[in-house]
């Protein structure tokens, strides 16, 4: 950029010009990685949690666990959870493990979106023993989700787990140390719950302790934390309740936390059993201790939580239908109907559009009449959405008796894009020069065929380009379809089935509270989709508008 | 003259609303020849030009009064326009191909005529690329965009879009006035050639070229025709005093 010197002008002057350039030329990079960075974070937010599932979650129990499961006192005798190894779970929440054990899940669906029942077996050997199991596992009023899966000896639940798909079982954790079974894999279990003095949780100074980590466990039980203020509680120290030496709870926090043996910082107060555990901790300002889920009171318990980061969006996704409310399975049917609601819209939008757009500028006379069309046009391209959905379902649903379905809904969202289209094409038609029109003309084209020929294969390019702006409104239409097509996520049948599309699905996962996972692999479809077509169009574009862009480099 | 008249303009006077372009115009263009049309501008030439194929009838508020016989038929009686502008091509000031491949601006005339064999379309493109001296340039690069080309060979392919249709007479309004010298003097080579098919008509600003590729010269001042007649003499003997002027640079 180096400029000259002009004799004529005082050198101030080109000063300031440089230093103007520069300041623009600086707001203008500014505006662009602006803009660069705004995209890549959504996107890049967007494709992240896509394809990686990262969620805090809240669980009554710590995040550690092991694979055998004490199930009392004495000789700590212990069980372990075993599963079918095509179920994609290798550690379960003991309140998890007790609602697949009880019947509370029945299906494995919202743990590992697998839509897979859940099978129960467990030997019934010894029945004082599978009553402690019992006890253990599921707490003292719950029982067993049936007893159907009762089978005489550890050996034949190990087979039958490893032979049925979905199915869940216990052993004796001496059973699996014999030979390792194939087909069943053990699962960690995390037992350990963290209870407080009801004081500890209270809303303090408008705060509130609402959840724990691991790392906060570890550090009260070491004695690091001596007043819950530092973890944002109340002002009150830390009482640590801990169940004496002979307790499996005590040996498990001395392995999960310390790598042998825990010994409790000083002032600890030393309980025996379960009952004196829950009345010391609540009773005593300030106490915390760790107990048993299945001991602990549920008004008592300190929830934790934890990051869990997993593999999301799989090829699965984009090849599986949607179950149970799309918690399970992926969105094939939901991308089909997205796409035949997409190419419906463009049937009925785009003849109608390019057509209005060509009649006012080609041939409409009456200036008047074409000025308050015009703005009419103009006012329904700026109306909200979801008007466009009232509307719809008043006019098509109920008064035309369509009834909710894909035709309501395209003819509703037709009605949205129609002004867009328009005007674009109103724009892209009108940008045709004067001279093709005359020189088609004086080859002795008629008006139709310079209309045809000339003005809409010029203007097509600039009318695609339209085309694209409603195909990406279309697609990220919810307000409109939610009361004219419905939401049943299944493959459409006909015109007048009702069908969810990818927006309308996203926005249900989240809004009922589905699945945030599948929300986002949703949203990463429905991203890709519409990249694809814009790229897809822009290429298509290129080619049509043949050799512009050398048309404007010789002028 | 000994050559038949192809058009003969009887008193013809346009007014566009309250201005009036032309005032009882009169004058008889011969067959196979080049007839320069030369004036300061707004002298009306152009309108005289753009009369002779109706392309005024385009523009809103034209009256014309007077008669233009084409071949003996009155071109504003009972006339066909589309058949008129057939046979009366026009060739523009600013080359205006249309956004398409080389091969789809020529035959953009004949599809738009009813030609829709590719075979007769082939050999009507390559004819009439061939009669426009753009062949040999071009050969290769029928299916490439037109507006890739360069801006003499773009005013040369409008040429030859304009023979595809096979027209009679061949109407250019300035068509070299936006080309380089060496692009110009193709076009000028070219119009010698087209005069022994053709009956040309052109509106030029460059008496140079008026000169050097016109048999007959016609001179335009405030819509009026002042003189016409043998280029020689138009130049170096005109009768009227303002003709000499001009020629001479006096005004203009």
């Amino acid at each position: 950029m180096e400029q000259k010197t002009s004799p004529v002008l005082p050198s101030s002057f080109t000063r300031r010009a440089r230093a103007r350039d520069r300041a623009l030329r600086v707001a203008l990079w500014s505006a662009a990685v602006l803009t660069m960075g705004i995209l890549g974070v959504i996107l890049g937010f967007i494709l992240y949690r896509g394809t990686v599932s990262d969620n805090q979650r809240q669980y009554p129990v710590i995040g550690k666990g092991t694979d055998r499961i004490p199930i009392g006192p004495g000789e700590h005798p212990a069980v372990a959870l075993i599963v079918n190894s095509g179920v994609r779970v290798t550690e379960l929440a003991a309140n998890e493990a007790r609602d697949l054990l009880s019947g509370g899940l029945s299906n494995w669906g919202n743990l590992s979106s697998q839509d897979l029942p859940v099978r129960l077996y467990f030997p019934d050997t010894n029945h004082e023993f599978s009553e402690a199991v019992r006890r253990a596992l599921l707490g003292p009023d719950t029982e067993w989700v049936s007893r159907d899966g009762a089978l005489p000896d550890a050996q034949s639940v190990i087979s039958r787990v490893a032979a049925v798909r979905g199915a869940i079982g216990w052993v004796p954790d001496v059973a699996l140390a014999v030979n390792a079974p194939r087909g069943v894999k053990p699962v960690t279990v995390r037992t350990l719950a963290v209870i407080a003095a009801p004081q500890v949780s209270a809303i303090h100074e408008g705060r509130q302790l609402s959840a724990l980590r691991d790392e906060n466990v570890a550090a009260l039980l070491s004695g690091a934390i001596t007043n819950w203020k530092s973890l944002g509680g109340p002002d009150l120290p830390v009482r640590i309740v801990a169940y004496d030496s002979a307790r499996w709870e005590r040996s498990l926090i001395g392995q999960l936390f310390f790598g042998g043996a825990w010994m409790p910082p000083a002032g600890a107060i030393p309980v025996s059993d379960p009952g004196s555990m829950k009345w010391t901790v609540s009773s005593t300002a300030g106490a915390v201790g760790l107990c048993a889920w299945t001991d602990a009171e549920p008004g008592q318990i300190l929830l934790m939580q934890r990051r869990e980061v997993d593999r999301n969006l799989a090829l699965s996704f984009f090849l599986e239908e949607p179950r149970r409310a799309g918690r399970v399975g992926g969105v094939s049917t939901i991308i089909l109907n997205t796409i035949l609601m997409l190419v419906l819209t463009l049937a009925f939008s785009t003849p109608i559009g390019v057509a209005a757009a060509t009649y006012l500028t080609e041939y409409a006379r009456h200036e008047k009449i074409v000025s308050v069309l015009r703005f009419g046009v103009e006012t329904l391209a700026g109306i909200p959405s979801i008007i466009f959905g009232l509307f719809g379902f008043i006019v098509f649903v109920t008064i035309l008796r369509l009834g909710i379905g894909l035709l309501s809904g395209t003819l509703a969202l037709t009605l949205m894009v129609l002004p867009t289209i328009i005007r674009t094409s109103e724009e892209a038609v009108k940008s045709v020069p004067l001279s093709l029109r005359e020189v088609s003309f004086a080859l002795g084209a008629t008006k139709w065929q310079t209309t045809v020929r000339v003005v809409l294969r010029c203007a097509s390019p600039g009318i695609l380009a339209g085309i694209i702006l409603a195909l990406g409104r279309a697609a990220g239409e919810a307000a409109v379809l939610l009361f004219t097509m419905g939401t049943d996520y299944r493959l459409v049948d006909g015109l007048r089935s009702s069908a969810r599309t990818l927006a309308v699905h996203l926005y249900l996962l989240v809004k009922e509270g589905t699945s945030f996972d599948k929300a986002f692999a949703t949203a990463t479809v429905l991203v890709i989709i519409v990249l694809a077509v814009n790229f897809a169009t822009t290429r298509l574009i290129g080619r049509l508008s043949l050799g512009s862009r050398e048309g404007a480099r010789h002028g | 003259m000994d050559r038949p008249v192809k058009l003969k303009v009887h008193q013809l006077t346009l007014a566009y609303g309250a201005l009036t372009a032309l005032r009882n115009v009169s004058m008889d263009i011969c067959a196979n020849r080049v007839t320069a049309l030369i004036g300061p501008n707004g002298c009306g030439k152009t309108t005289f030009l753009r009369s002779i194929n109706r392309m005024n009838d385009l523009i809103s508020g034209v009256k014309i009064h007077g008669r233009i016989l084409y071949d003996g038929t009155d071109i504003y009686g009972d006339c066909d326009v589309i058949e008129l502008r057939k046979r009366i091509g026009m060739l523009f000031q600013k080359a205006n191909p249309f956004p398409m491949t080389v091969f789809d601006n020529v035959a953009y005339g004949p599809r738009v005529h009813g030609q829709t064999k590719k075979a007769d379309l082939e050999g009507i493109v390559v004819e009439s690329l061939r009669r426009a001296a753009l062949w040999d340039e071009v050969k290769d690069r029928l299916r490439a965009p037109a507006l890739g080309l360069s801006g003499g060979q773009q005013q040369r392919l409008c040429i030859a879009r304009l023979l595809a249709v096979e027209p009679d007479v061949i109407l250019m309004d300035e068509p070299s006035s936006a080309l380089d010298p060496i692009s110009t003097s193709k076009i000028e080579d070219l119009m010698d050639s087209l005069k022994r098919r053709y009956t040309v008509i052109i509106v030029t600003h460059n008496l140079q070229q008026a000169s050097r590729i016109s048999d007959t010269t016609a001179f335009f001042l405030g819509g009026e025709l002042i003189e016409a007649g043998d280029t020689r003499d138009i130049f170096f003997a005109p009768q009227d005093r303002r003709t000499q002027d001009y020629i001479l640079g006096r005004f203009g």
